[in-house]
């Protein structure tokens, strides 16, 4: 079948087309109000790269620190306050080419993997579910997701163990070298949350450290591509930022005024054969007081910090 | 960016198929891109454009603002007491001076200083001041501090801008440690 569409009536639609086109938009600079922590993600010719810029907080009133971008393509650790640019590398698929993130077994028998869910924002925007979710529309399936987490952590003493004679444990409180005094920020592909208790057989073992800093999840940044595009990142892809905090802060752990151990305490486990005989049956039974005893002196002693808001 | 392709016009007696081509490739090109303060929403049967104007300013409880060698800040309270600055209430005082330089990363700060009964760990009002500082470790024994602002130095004589710590009235409360006192403050 021949179809004949008039030149005029083309015409017509072109120059609809061309009128009805968005050329730019131009934003009303007023003053307008940031909490601390506002991430800005824009893409940066020069970097060929997406980059994060973060309105100063504060921790403890101190400055943050942030490995800033340089031209020379290093990297310079700088205070916030001095406007540091971050480029945002590593960033993790969500959605249809996502990795699992965890492994769990069925009660019949089957593996079944875990992944990240997409927020409901970005499935209305057309970005395909997790590979277990149910089909979506075709249409909307074509877009892409990325996302990346902005981290901060403040350092401070951990607790270790380290395996002594007569089946005593030494246990000390030590920073972890090259630590610092400020709180820094970091961009890291996904943010995992520390064990909240550690591993009592790992503890009694010796030769275990507990982990010597306190992170916080401040945002998430989200990449969303254009209608089928390539995995490849480029300027037009479409940053978004879910801040999680939004006020300045403090923090302080359990040992505050306290110098870290020089010396080591001594645990007198009173446990037959030396540490390291201990099997997990001896450090599970819960009949067995000597080792009760060891993890009680060892969760008491255990440092702790915590952030808070002011 | 790379400019789209020309959209041409179109003459009686043209061929569809190439124009047509022509407008796909048009379209493919213009796509359109966000910014901070408008997002586009694209949907099958439509996209819209979203603008996200500016909040304003946001006057908070001891918000700065700097003056010739001199801090003013809003009002704020600590266990709902407001504090003193040189032995004046910070509404009618004109400001926290600046008497001191800044340290050598070129940082001080305006603190809330605290001191608590001895006996009943509770704040003494009139003890309650805002005081300007360049050592956050130069806290006496006997007091409690909370950073409220930090000024920012040009060099040694020059502060050049002042941004806020604490947004918020705060709470405050005391812990008999083994070392001494502990002096805890939060957002209330």
């Amino acid at each position: 079948m021949t179809v004949t569409v008039s030149a005029r009536s083309w015409n017509a639609m072109l120059a609809r087309r061309r009128a009805n086109r968005v050329l730019n938009h131009l934003e009303s600079l007023g003053r307008e109000w940031r909490h601390p922590w506002t991430t800005i993600v824009r893409w940066s010719a020069e970097a060929r790269g997406f980059m994060a810029r973060i309105r100063p907080g504060f921790v403890n009133g101190m400055d943050v620190l942030a490995e800033g971008w340089q031209p020379d393509r290093s990297t310079k650790e700088m205070p916030l306050t001095d406007g540091p640019q971050m480029l945002v590398q590593g960033w993790r698929s969500v959605g249809a080419d996502a990795e699992s993130v965890s492994l769990t077994l069925t009660e019949e028998g089957e593996m079944q993997f875990g992944y990240e869910p997409v927020p409901e924002f970005f499935v209305a925007m057309g970005v395909a579910g997790s590979p277990t979710s149910a089909p979506l529309d075709v249409a909307a399936t074509s877009r892409r997701l990325k996302a990346a987490d902005l981290v901060l952590y403040k350092d401070r003493p951990g607790l270790a163990t380290s395996p002594g004679t007569d089946g005593n444990i030494g246990v000390v409180a030590i920073m972890a070298p090259g630590s610092k005094q400020e709180a820094y920020v970091r961009i890291v592909r996904r943010h995992e949350q520390d064990a909240a208790m550690p591993d009592p057989l790992q503890q009694l073992l010796g030769n275990w450290a507990d982990t010597k800093r306190d992170a916080l999840h401040l945002a998430t940044l989200w990449l969303l591509s254009p209608e089928d595009a390539a995995d490849q990142i480029d300027e037009t892809w479409q940053p978004f930022v879910e801040h999680k905090v939004f006020w300045n802060l403090s923090h302080d752990h359990n040992r505050q005024g306290l110098q870290p151990n020089v010396n080591p305490l001594v645990l007198q486990t009173g446990l037959a054969g030396g540490v390291g005989d201990l099997t997990i049956q001896d450090i599970l039974a819960s009949n067995n007081e000597q080792t009760q005893n060891a993890l009680n002196f060892l969760a008491n002693e255990r440092i702790e910090g915590k952030f808070w808001s002011v | 960016m790379k400019a789209p392709p020309p959209l041409n016009e179109v003459r009686p007696g043209d061929p569809v198929l190439p124009a047509f081509n022509q407008l796909v490739r048009h379209e493919k090109a213009t796509q359109l891109r966000g910014s901070p303060r408008l997002r586009i929403q694209r949907r099958p049967n439509g996209t819209s454009l979203v603008g996200q104007p500016g909040h304003g300013v946001w006057q908070h409880p001891w918000q700065p603002g700097l003056g010739d060698k001199l801090v003013k800040l809003r009002p704020g309270t600590v266990n709902g007491l407001m504090p003193l600055i040189e032995g004046v209430d910070m509404i009618t005082s004109p400001g926290v001076k600046l008497m001191t330089g800044p340290n050598a990363k070129l940082r001080s700060w305006i603190v809330l200083q605290v001191k608590v009964d001895g006996e009943k760990l509770v704040l003494v009002p009139e003890e309650i001041e805002l005081l300007h500082v360049n050592d956050l470790a130069a806290r006496p024994e006997d007091s409690g501090w909370q950073p409220l602002a930090m000024l920012i130095w040009q060099d040694r004589r020059t502060p050049a801008r002042v941004l806020p710590v604490a947004m918020h009235n705060l709470s405050h409360a005391v812990d008999r440690g083994t070392t001494g006192l502990r002096h805890f403050f939060w957002a209330v």
